[in-house]
């Protein structure tokens, strides 16, 4: 009898000894492969924050408010007036990482019947267009009022790009790579109704749906079909001008510069306030700093446990094996020496009792591996899901791939990493 | 001929406590010798020494005139020597046959039939086995070695009077009739009276015992 039939007999014939053993191997595995998770998540997240678009300050136009002699009070919102160069010359301050400048204006199409708003009429059938360089930098997108479901986010290489609400999408039954027709409108007021004051139509420019996006908090104010949120069209910067509703390198709505470290963002505002070339009478700077910096310490922080807790799991559970190996052995004294006497080498009894240990442990650790990816999955939204939200990929910004910090991809090990945890 | 041969074997736990002194005999195949001594006077020792379970401070156990160490002492306790212990030393969780077949090739149903046990017993786990059949079942596994030598401590001491006289019995048929070499270690006159050599150890020497 060899010593492997020797293994097998003992594992099919102790079932106890076994089924404690494996129990003892998963649990201890299923827990250290879960711990290892969540610290390279943690460490994975807080370096991924600390590396990408970390805080972000916008360059707005002041909104004027003045009382008539009626006492009624009017609000102009001015226009933002920034030119390439002067980006450019921001930029050259450093640090910063993306430049989104923003273009507002209105849009009509023969192939778009908008969502109806208040005292809707053929007239004023339009939406707001919003033209930028980025649109996943936008801040309903960063803030997850809009969410991409379909197709690409905008990017600076785009051009005829645009995005769709998914509610305009059905209702007009638009799906992504469609192509329509826009023209220009502007949004005005006569007799209480809205107009298009833009009575004869000079612009016309071709689009491509590049994508949809869902909204998730629902506006119910009364407004013009214009100023309904479902309405608004997203695009890429060339298509206002080319309705001839803005000039190539002149932002008139806001321009708005992500950084990569938050704690640079004073520092970077002060210089940029410096500069002669805007216009700080009528525009000012409002930072934005997504709050990452807490989160990363937080991520921090909770890596800071789970290594502890790892460390103490290791050493327990080390211990815990150890114990119950050695008593293992101990319990089969009379075993090896029933083998030595029949003349069995003490390599191939050691090879026996290996074989048995191994034999569990591979089912076990297979097993364990399999627990673990639902385990970390469930830890990971747990500990980690109210972060993920307010993360920048910087690949959906760059690609306008809609990637999105999936949790579950950090807590995912490599290979070779379980090998290490396996053979610890 | 004698087939296993002490030559002034010394064993002393730690170097102090000395257990066995300048001990030199030999022993003969087709013959069955008994060890008798009191409780701790060295037998276990002594068949320890012989089996290759240990090694001596001091001498040489030879078989068939070479050093056991020579060709190592597992190989010595896989070709050359066969125990059976008093409390059986079975594999508790293998049947008699699993047991048998430990440490032999050769199918071990005819043994244990030949020693009594019938198919459905053989297939049984062996601590469902009286002490008896138990005993048998460590006799078939050390003929089933085909070993020249069986070395057997206190083969009877577990047993009842009946069940000694059968393993005894036995034992003399392995000596007697498959000229094997037997020596036993026991406190048993009775048992003694059965073999044909009675040694005697005394204060870690061995002494011939007037029959």
């Amino acid at each position: 009898m060899n010593f492997t039939q020797r293994a097998m007999l003992y594992i099919s014939r102790k079932k106890g000894k076994t089924v404690s053993l494996f129990l003892v191997i998963f649990v201890v595995a299923v827990f250290l492969i879960s711990c290892f998770g969540v610290r390279n998540a943690s460490k994975k997240l807080t370096r991924d924050i600390r590396t990408s678009i970390g805080a972000a300050f916008y360059i707005r136009a002041n909104t004027e408010v003045s009382m008539n002699e009626n006492g009624e009070t009017n609000v102009t919102a001015n226009d933002v007036h920034i030119s390439q160069n002067v980006i450019d010359e921001i930029m050259q301050t450093g640090e910063i990482k993306y430049c989104n400048p923003v273009n507002y204006g209105f849009a009509k199409s023969d192939a778009i019947q908008f969502i109806p708003g208040d005292k809707h009429t053929a007239e004023n059938n339009m939406g707001k267009v919003t033209a930028l360089r980025f649109s996943a930098l936008s801040p309903n997108f960063t803030d997850e009022t809009a969410v991409l479901t379909e197709g690409k986010h905008i990017t600076e290489t785009d051009t005829g790009k645009i995005l769709i609400s998914e509610p305009l999408a059905n209702a007009n039954q638009i799906s992504v790579g469609d192509t329509l027709t826009l023209t220009h409108a502007k949004l005005g007021e006569a007799d209480g109704m809205y107009i298009d004051e833009i009575y004869v139509k000079t612009a016309y420019i071709q689009v491509q749906v590049s994508g949809i996006y869902k909204l998730n908090a629902k506006d119910t104010s009364i407004k013009p079909t214009a100023g309904i949120a479902e309405n608004e069209i997203y695009a890429s910067l060339d298509v206002l001008n080319g309705l001839h509703e803005s000039e190539t390198g002149i932002y008139t709505g806001e321009v708005d510069f992500y950084i990569t470290d938050p704690k640079k963002l004073d520092g970077i505002t002060r210089n940029v306030a410096l500069l002669q070339s805007i216009d700080w009478t009528t525009h000012f700077i409002r930072i934005n700093d997504f709050s990452y910096s807490k989160i990363a310490d937080r991520l921090s922080s909770l890596g800071d446990l789970v290594k502890i807790l790892l460390i103490l799991v290791s050493v327990v559970s080390a211990a815990f094996l150890t114990l119950l190996l050695t008593m293992r052995m101990r319990s089969r004294m009379q075993e090896t020496g029933i083998l030595l006497a029949a003349g069995i080498s003490k390599g191939q009894i050691m090879a026996g009792f290996l074989l048995e240990v191994l034999s569990v442990a591979i089912i076990a650790l297979i097993l364990s591996y399999i627990t673990s990816l639902f385990v970390t999955g469930f830890l990971g939204h747990n500990l980690f899901g109210e972060l993920q939200p307010n993360l920048l990929n910087e690949e959906t910004i760059t690609t306008g791939m809609q990637n999105g910090l999936q949790i579950v991809n950090y807590l995912k090990l490599s290979a070779i990493e379980i090998l290490l945890i396996y053979a610890s | 001929m004698s087939i296993i041969k002490t030559c002034n074997i010394k064993y002393s736990y730690d170097g102090n406590r000395v257990v066995l002194k300048n001990i030199s005999t030999e022993f003969e195949t087709g013959k069955i010798y008994a060890i008798l001594g009191p409780s701790g006077c060295g037998k276990t020792t002594l068949l320890s020494l012989l089996g290759g379970l240990d090694s001596p401070s001091d001498g040489q156990v030879l078989f068939q005139g070479e050093d056991i160490e020579k060709k190592g002492l597992a190989w010595h306790r896989k070709n050359n020597v066969a125990f059976i212990f008093q409390s059986y030393n079975l594999i508790d969780y293998m049947t008699p046959a699993e047991n048998v077949a430990l440490a032999s090739k050769l199918p071990p149903l005819p043994i244990l039939e030949r020693l009594g046990l019938t198919k459905e017993e053989a297939k049984r786990n062996v601590l469902k086995l009286s002490g008896g059949q138990q005993q048998r079942v460590a006799i078939a596994r050390a003929l089933a070695s085909d070993a020249s030598v069986i070395l057997a401590d206190e083969p009877t001491g577990n047993l009842d009077e009946d069940t000694a006289v059968e393993i005894t019995n036995i034992l003399k048929e392995c000596a007697h009739q498959m000229n094997k070499c037997v020596i036993i270690a026991t406190h048993s006159n009775d048992l003694a009276k059965q073999a044909d050599t009675a040694l005697r150890l005394k204060k870690g020497e061995l002494f011939s015992e007037k029959k």
